[in-house]
């Protein structure tokens, strides 16, 4: 890709216009938190991303298991190049989770069993790609992370639902329960809204990681296979 | 498709494990924190994590010593509870609370850590409302 | 098949018998552990009393990645695997055989290094800690699982004696958490507060030994 392609590169500008857009919404638009007060806007980043991290997590799943029954190397670089975005935005989420923490709970970090299980996730998929990037082999290296991307999210049923499921610091899900939500409507507005831009942004990174990890596998084709 | 003796006995397993897991989270055997009055009916000799209301009106503060006292209730029992360590700005008459720290006598609980459960209701100040007062500046005599 | 899971794992821990290299590594770690944590409490007996089960299990955890690492190399060296892979009836026979054999090796590695523990830290258990039998070998179970189900798909590569404990020890945190606190509950005589650990071990068991049915003819394929 060439620098000017790079400058006209439309879906880049549209996810990063939304995420500018709805940053400056939820930093000086939508009102603060009555109890909270301006630290509750932090969970306009910290809600997508780490909505975002267990999606991201549970396409490396689905593709692990597409890999291991179909053998399609495409299913695999959607599991490797999925796993990496999402790793980087769990390190969001527990980053300004942690920010957030230390302001209303008063601790940065606790042992309760949400932030446990999403470090857990954190260092799992950190695994994930160092076993990849060790392994030469390239069959090899897809059927490893594709039985790790299994075993591995196994783990996040218990992530999102430990919430309801043990009694826990991390208050309850604020959108997905029965009934209402118990957000005023302005700020869930923001809040949905800030979860599409940061979708956009995922799909965006998640399909420049997929060309870089198309263009790697042809690079070690032709080296393999000199003509 | 083929099902084959071992495929049949994995998927057996998976949901077997599922099915346990959620047996073990529906008779909520693994807790984070226990309440006032499975404290008072079950003492822990040691470290516990204890959840409650602070009972409004209760909350002193005492500057010579720094320590920082208040009755925390689940509706049921309340534990006269003392503390060092300053709770952030979201502490106030009727907030819920995770205590980390030991009980010191039946109904008196030492707290090395005081987190704020905050509530997941997400309000706007209404037209004219003012932020409920921290209770911690006014013990304290405006910080 | 089940001719063939007994037969596999027989040949494992004939292997052991011979040379009993890994058992053997395996145990004097985990005392040199304990003993080193021992001075490094200093002579707070109670702290180190408290941490005991924990620093056991992670001992045993660490055994088990170690143990199953050599049985999975030792299978891979002359072409032994290729040779078992064409040979048995259904392949996962090889998975449970494997699982089979370093569940009894981490048995007897935990149950040895619980019981030097209690020696070592003048623990005075209570009768009920007899239960301590059944719970290493659930506990071994899972670890085993675990074990074979990461260590067979990622082959014979030089780096994997660092990466898979990387790999590993996260999947089996909940193994070692649970494990631990079952440990203390039964030292101290309370049978009540072990049982939900019991049935997370089975559960983290079960979930490991099926996902492991499910993948491995697909992810432990030859090279």
């Amino acid at each position: 890709m060439t620098m000017r392609q790079r400058l006209i590169d439309p879906p880049a500008w549209t996810a990063l216009i939304a995420v500018v857009a709805v940053v400056v919404v939820g930093l000086f638009v939508v009102p603060a938190d009555r109890l909270q007060g301006q630290v509750q806007r932090i969970m306009y980043v910290h809600v997508p991303s780490a909505w975002i991290a267990y999606l991201a997590f549970f396409i490396t799943f689905a593709a692990s298991v597409r890999y291991l029954w179909r053998r399609d190397l495409a299913a695999d670089r959607l599991a490797a190049s999925s796993a990496e975005v999402g790793l980087v935005f769990t390190a969001v989420a527990i980053v300004t989770g942690s920010i957030w923490g230390k302001a209303t709970w008063g601790v940065w970090w606790d042992w309760d069993p949400r932030l446990t299980t999403t470090a857990l996730l954190l260092v799992i998929y950190a695994g994930y790609i160092l076993i990849r990037g060790s392994i030469v082999d390239r069959d090899r290296r897809a059927r490893a992370g594709a039985v790790i991307g299994i075993v591995g999210f196994a783990n996040v049923p218990i992530v999102h639902f430990s919430v309801t499921w043990w009694r826990s610091l991390h208050q309850p899900p604020t959108i997905v329960r029965p009934g209402d939500p118990t957000i005023d409507h302005m700020l869930l507005g923001e809040l949905l809204a800030s979860v599409l831009a940061f979708s956009l942004l995922f799909l965006y990174l998640l399909n420049r990681r997929l060309e870089l990890e198309r263009a790697r596998d042809e690079a070690e084709q032709a080296l393999l296979m000199p003509s | 498709m083929r099902l084959r003796p071992a495929t049949i006995i994995g998927l057996g397993l998976v949901l077997a494990a599922l099915v346990a897991l959620g047996g073990l989270v529906a008779t909520n055997a693994v807790v984070y924190y226990v309440t006032p009055t499975e404290l008072a009916a079950k003492p822990v000799d040691g470290p516990v994590r204890l959840y409650g209301i602070v009972v409004g009106g209760s909350v002193s503060y005492d500057r010579a010593s720094g320590v920082l006292s208040f009755r925390l209730s689940d509706g049921q029992t309340t534990e006269a509870v003392t503390s060092r360590f300053l709770p952030t700005a979201l502490f106030r008459d009727g907030v819920g609370v995770v205590l980390v720290g030991r009980s010191t006598a039946p109904g008196a609980f030492s707290a090395d850590e005081v987190l704020i459960k905050h509530s997941a209701v997400y309000q706007p100040l209404k037209p004219g409302e003012t932020i409920p007062p921290d209770i911690l500046q006014q013990i304290r005599g405006g910080g | 098949m089940l001719g063939d899971v007994a037969a596999l794992a027989m040949k494992d821990v004939r292997i052991e018998l011979r040379s009993p290299a890994s058992v053997a590594g395996a145990l004097t770690l985990g005392l040199v552990g304990l003993v080193v944590t021992g001075l490094a409490a200093g002579p707070d007996t109670a702290r180190l009393r408290a941490i005991a089960p924990g620093l056991a299990w992670l001992s045993i955890v660490y055994a088990a990645i170690t143990v199953g690492e050599r049985l999975d190399r030792i299978d891979r060296s002359d072409d032994a695997f290729a040779v078992l892979w064409l040979s048995v009836r259904d392949r996962r026979a090889i998975f449970a055989g494997k699982i089979m054999a370093l569940t009894l090796m981490l048995w007897t590695i935990s149950l040895a290094l619980l019981g030097t523990a209690v020696v070592l830290l003048n623990i005075d258990p209570s009768p009920v800690a007899v239960a301590l039998i059944p719970l290493a070998l659930i506990a071994s179970i899972a670890l085993a699982a675990g074990v074979v189900v990461v260590t067979s798909t990622v082959g014979g590569n030089s780096q994997r004696v660092l990466l898979l404990p990387v790999a590993l020890l996260p999947l089996l945190a909940p193994t070692l958490l649970a494990a631990s606190q079952a440990t203390g509950a039964l030292v101290a005589g309370t049978v009540d507060a072990s049982l939900p650990w019991f049935g997370l071990l089975a559960a983290q068991a079960a979930l490991f030994g099926g996902l492991g049915l499910l993948t491995y003819e697909h992810g432990a394929a030859l090279e």
